[in-house]
């Protein structure tokens, strides 16, 4: 009858029917070569029984829209800065509206030091950095446990700095590369508990 | 440990520059740190930004030789740069040709092209090996000659000499730091620092390249001499090297002319190891005198040397 009530597992189809990444255009500003890149994916889900991540999966959902654009600049040898706006549309996630996803300036003393600082994508597990790059993530979705997409405003970037750099081990045994980040994180009402709060508020008005 | 000979890279593909950039040599970790993008600079300071070509056999070669990755990988580390903010994407183009003239106009440009292409315009960079010795091979031999007239007159000297190598395995500096007066039992001293000097600069400047007697005395010897001299230079780019040229010609009174003239035609190169170790000299020098001992079969018995007795040998 309702087996659906207990049927959890899902079935989901996720095509990344369309990806365009725009091919890189530079121009000069100030004798300083600015590259601009781009990209816009869209995706499809189709799940067998239950909806997910806000969207209508049981009937296929293209929902799931993603889209950014960078500049950047290497000012000199060591110092470099860009900023890029990422939009999304997931589901009710998003909803189109446009954020800003990093706006780095970043300061390499030497390869095993250096400093970024701005809003910076936060160095996390193997993939939170690169999460919304369709053409980065292994999977259409990465592991929601791991890289929950709904709380993505929240885990994606923190407003601080960090300090890196990659240490030469010993010969043949590979480099060491390490981040130490420290800053704020905000949520964003298009995603994540502000706005699961917003809409429960909302139903229950 | 790098050893310091510029080596064909299977000779598939060679690395080229702009001529800013301007070291003649890199390593191959060198390299992959600039296609990499942790480093926009050299370790000699000079900018420097990579140039790939979009595929191909040479772009192939290179990532097999030098990346060790496969082009999917690379172009994703270049995209998560790109979309994280933390590099930029390199300039990608499609043949040989394109990459000669973008590397020849752009300040730092460092790039590959198959080893058949004209590189007018570019400098062709040298590749450091690191620690394979059995890639290391001879630049340029001279034999060593020794002046007729001291020869006939039987007197031989010592000279020391400090030189500079530089990684590519040139000469780069040449300087006296003594003749023979340290030798009291040659009064005179033939062989004076000034024409040895004078030789040498003669020498470098008949020479396109530079790595010219001295470098081919000491390279092509035993493998004693590059166990203890090429890990140095791995460590530093510049190394000195004090080094004795020795002809002991009267050294002995066992020592006859037949012995040195022997010793010195066959190209044998005695490191001035006389302080340390004079008696094995002197038996060696004894034993050469024997006419019954021809020099070469000595020589092939020594080639590993018993004991202490250290002494080099040109092949």
């Amino acid at each position: 009858m309702h087996r659906r009530q207990i049927a959890i597992g899902l079935v989901y189809a996720c095509l990344c029917a369309g990806r365009i990444p725009l091919q890189a255009q530079d121009f000069k500003l100030f004798d300083r070569t600015v590259q601009i890149h781009g990209f816009v994916s869209q995706g499809f889900v189709y799940t067998s029984d239950n909806n997910w991540l806000t969207m209508n999966t049981s009937q296929g959902s293209a929902a799931f829209t993603e889209m950014a654009l960078n500049a950047s600049t290497q000012v000199t040898d060591k110092f470099r800065a860009g900023a890029q706006v990422y939009d999304r549309n997931l589901g009710q996630l998003g909803q189109y509206h446009p954020s800003l996803d990093w706006a780095v300036a970043d300061y390499r003393f030497k390869t095993w030091f250096g400093v970024r600082a701005g809003k910076v994508k936060t160095t996390l597990g193997l993939f939170n950095d690169t999460q919304d790059e369709d053409f980065l993530r292994p999977f259409a979705l990465l592991p929601q446990s791991v890289y929950p997409t709904d709380l993505r405003a929240a885990t994606i970037a923190h407003v601080g700095g960090d300090i890196y750099g990659n240490v030469s081990l010993l010969r043949h045994l590979g480099d060491l590369s390490y981040t130490v980040f420290a800053g704020h994180r905000s949520d964003s009402i298009y995603s994540g508990y502000p706005y699961l709060y917003v809409a429960v508020r909302n139903d229950l008005q | 440990m790098t050893s310091v000979f510029p080596c064909a890279l299977g000779s598939e593909i060679k690395v080229i520059a702009n001529s800013s950039v301007k070291t003649d040599v890199i390593s191959k970790r060198e390299i992959k740190r600039i296609f990499l993008e942790e480093n926009s600079s050299l370790d000699d300071g000079s900018h420097a930004q990579p140039v790939l070509e979009k595929d191909g056999s040479v772009h192939e070669a290179f990532l097999r030789e030098f990346m060790g990755r496969t082009d999917d990988d690379l172009q994703s580390f270049y995209r998560a740069l790109v979309f994280t903010g933390r590099g930029s994407l390199p300039k990608q183009l499609n043949s040989d040709a394109e990459v000669v003239a973008y590397v020849a106009r752009t300040t730092g440009a460092i790039g590959y092209v198959s080893s058949e292409t004209s590189t007018e315009g570019v400098k062709t960079l040298a590749i450091a090996q690191e620690g394979n010795d059995s890639q290391r091979r001879l630049i340029s031999r001279i034999e060593p000659d020794y002046p007729e007239t001291l020869r006939r007159l039987n007197i031989g000297g010592t000279v020391r000499l400090e030189i500079i190598i530089s990684a590519k395995g040139s000469v780069e500096n040449v300087q006296l730091l003594g003749g023979i007066q340290s030798w009291p039992r040659l009064p005179q001293m033939p062989l004076s620092a000034g024409s040895i000097a004078a030789a040498i600069r003669a020498q470098r400047r008949k020479s396109s390249f530079p790595s010219t007697r001295i470098a081919s005395w000491l390279f092509p010897c035993s493998r004693y001499l590059r166990a203890r001299i090429i890990p140095a230079l791995g460590a530093d780019r510049h190394l000195s090297v004090p080094f004795g040229l020795c002809f002991y010609s009267n050294l002995t009174e066992a020592a006859g002319p037949l012995g040195i003239c022997r010793l010195l035609s066959d190209g044998v190169l005695i490191p001035d190891v006389m302080r340390y170790l004079p008696a094995d000299l002197i038996h060696f020098v004894q034993r050469l005198g024997k006419k019954r001992q021809p020099a070469r079969a000595l020589r092939d018995k020594l080639e590993r040397p018993p004991g202490t007795l250290r002494m080099l040998f040109i092949p």
